[in-house]
């Protein structure tokens, strides 16, 4: 029994290096950024502890809560439509072959693209003095200002991230289709089954995993979405497209408001975590039910 | 229910310079359950495809109850296809799946039918105490049950076909699935085509089989008649553990040649283990020297034994109750020896 002991408290030693790892790189930054919260720090000697004071404050402020709402639309738009699109590139292209090669290339492509350089990109490609695609919709005569029109800045955003992620979600539900045994088409075309009933009952619930991998990481950089909107847009016009994190940056980095920017970041890292564990919890129980 | 006419269809896949299938004629009968017997490469497979409508024959014509089906697509042919693993959909309940068929292109079956339909057909597999659980959810056991009784659900279902559909399942219940297989086929007088390269599972569930080599079949008949007179060598070899043994003409006496030329002028004659007897030498006999013996068990409170014996330069076994040591001379008594013409040597030991 003791004996017992003594190795159980050996294995400790084994850890103890991750665990300094992980303190040192993970807990005690997240920890200051806790403590940070709780504190008004007026400079480095002088500070004062107020609670939930900056929460509280955090939570009823309208431009926090006009950015958060900003925020959900636009991840809620993301993925209506790039979890969508990529199924639908992915069921269209080719399994084998020289095709299939340079397709797979093509659509890793964006993904190899720095966040600033698609946002420097966009940012050329959508001017209306310059970039292609903005003098060729003023030419075809459409008024397209995305500096001065919210809904031209909203749709320009939406289609640089459509343009930047969409192939993630192609090229994950891509590999989780050639999992799916070709027996499972044959079966369902011998049963007469319809294309949309092939869909939804052979390959979508294979597809499942990947699918929830997809969902989660496009819900989570989307929430989290910084540099291309800040190079495309600097959240303007106004405050139109300002996010979360451009409106936590400005604080934090801008002005210097180390503690009500800390509770910021608190609530903004929870709010990720609630969303990502409602949905994954939702989709494992569907699973469980069925 | 259907019958099945291969009109002279061979296939050749893209891009390759030998045909997989050389020109097979086969006709399959209403009702009747059928097996394809083949080692694996020898076409079993590309066959199936080409009935189930996957792949469209080079040449030749598919007739089903004389209709011409060459040209249709599989989902209109009235077939369903039973795999070597159980292919369901997994987010559904076993019901649904037995239901599934019947819903598909604008079925015309009301609920009520559809509801008695898998009910029968539940009940007819022994499945019923586990309709409502999720297809996830059961044995693999009971997952190719279910893939069954979803190939069957269709009243308009012309032809099954199984592509090895025990492979997937334990042997301690693969007789079990064997079994099922074979009443519901006789219960449901449906057409089945077994695809199978186990001898054991062609022979105990068809009342025809046909044995594929290299593309070709090579005999078609009843298991009694393709077990005991194989058309080729190759028949003999395949069926039967260990297969039948085959000996070059010139080793037998004169007497048993003369006999053997009469019943058209063979080249080598075969015979299997089991139908043969080892006695004392004599020169009306075949003779041979026993070099092996392993003991099979008993048969009438006698000791069988499977005796390797050398004849000439060739080795063959005969299981025998008789006693003999290594080193004894032996005669082999031949009860029904099978003539074969060199010529027609097809397999792994001809030259293709």
């Amino acid at each position: 029994m003791a004996q017992d002991k003594a190795q159980d408290n050996r294995a400790w030693l084994g850890v103890l290096p991750v665990m300094l790892i992980v303190a040192f790189s993970g807990v005690i930054p997240l920890m200051t950024v806790v403590n940070y919260s709780v504190q008004d720090i007026l400079d480095f000697n002088t500070r004062f502890f107020v609670g939930f004071e900056w929460y509280r404050e955090t939570l009823t402020d309208p431009r926090f809560i006009d950015a958060f709402l900003r925020q959900l639309g636009f991840s809620a738009a993301v993925l209506a439509i790039e979890i969508p699109l990529g199924i639908v590139i992915a069921r269209g292209m080719p399994t084998q072959g020289l095709r299939a090669s340079l397709l797979l290339v093509l659509l890793a492509t964006p993904l190899l693209i720095p966040w600033n350089v698609v946002g420097t990109i966009w940012q050329i490609y959508a001017r209306s003095d310059i970039g292609l695609l903005g003098v060729t919709l003023n030419e075809m005569g459409f008024a397209f200002n995305y500096t001065a029109e919210p809904l031209h800045a909203w749709l320009t955003l939406l289609a640089m991230d459509i343009w930047h992620w969409t192939s993630l979600v192609a090229l994950l539900v891509f590999a989780g289709l050639t999992s799916v045994p070709a027996a499972c088409y044959q079966a369902a075309e011998l049963d007469g089954a319809s294309k949309w009933q092939v869909f939804r009952h052979v390959e979508l619930p294979r597809l499942k995993g990947v699918l929830v991998i997809a969902v989660l990481l496009r819900l989570m950089d989307s929430f989290m979405i910084y540099t291309e909107p800040f190079v495309l847009t600097g959240g303007g016009p106004g405050n139109t497209t300002t996010f979360l994190s451009q409106y936590l940056a400005t604080m934090a980095v801008g002005q210097f408001d180390l503690g009500p920017a800390a509770a910021f970041s608190v609530i903004y890292f929870l709010f990720i975590l609630l969303f990502s564990w409602l949905f994954y919890t939702s989709v494992m129980r569907s699973e469980e039910d069925s | 229910m259907a019958g099945i006419r291969l009109h002279e269809i061979s296939f050749t896949y893209e891009g390759a310079r030998e045909p997989t299938l050389l020109p097979i004629s086969l006709d399959i009968n209403d009702g009747e359950a059928f097996s394809l017997l083949g080692a694996s490469g020898a076409g079993k497979t590309t066959l199936l495809n080409l009935l189930s409508g996957i792949l469209r024959p080079t040449k030749g014509r598919v007739f089903f109850d004389d209709v011409d089906v060459t040209e249709l697509p599989g989902r209109d042919r009235h077939l369903a296809q039973v795999f070597q693993f159980p292919v369901l959909y997994q987010s559904m309940s076993v019901a649904q799946n037995l239901a599934f068929p019947l819903t598909t292109r604008g079925a015309s079956l009301s609920r009520a039918d559809i509801l008695e339909r898998v009910s029968t057909i539940a009940r007819e597999l022994e499945i019923e105490s586990i309709l409502k659980r999720s297809a996830n959810a059961i044995s693999l056991f009971e997952k190719q049950l279910v893939a069954i009784g979803r190939a069957l659900v269709r009243p308009d279902v012309s032809l099954v076909l199984l592509d090895e559909p025990l492979t997937a399942v334990e042997p301690s219940i693969k007789w079990r699935l064997r079994q099922t297989l074979k009443r519901v086929q006789e219960e449901l007088g449906v057409t089945m085509i077994y695809v199978t390269h186990d001898q054991t599972e062609a022979l105990t569930f068809a009342e025809r089989v046909s044995v594929l080599a290299d593309g070709q079949i090579l005999q078609t008949g009843t298991p009694q008649a393709v077990y005991q007179n194989p058309a080729h060598q190759f028949v003999g070899h395949f069926l039967g553990s260990p297969g039948m043994n085959f000996l070059p003409l010139d080793v037998f006496p004169r007497s048993l040649q003369r006999t053997f030329a009469m019943d058209g002028d063979p080249d080598v004659i075969g015979f299997r283990p089991e139908s043969a007897q080892l006695t004392a030498p004599s020169a009306q006999l075949l003779v041979g020297m026993v070099d092996s013996q392993r003991i099979l068990g008993t048969a009438q409170g006698r000791v069988v034994s499977m005796y390797g014996l050398r004849c000439g330069n060739a080795q063959v076994f005969v299981r025998s109750p008789a006693s003999f040591a290594c080193g004894d001379e032996v005669g082999i008594a031949l009860n029904h020896p099978v003539g074969f013409r060199e010529a027609l040597r097809v397999g792994g030991d001809g030259p293709g």
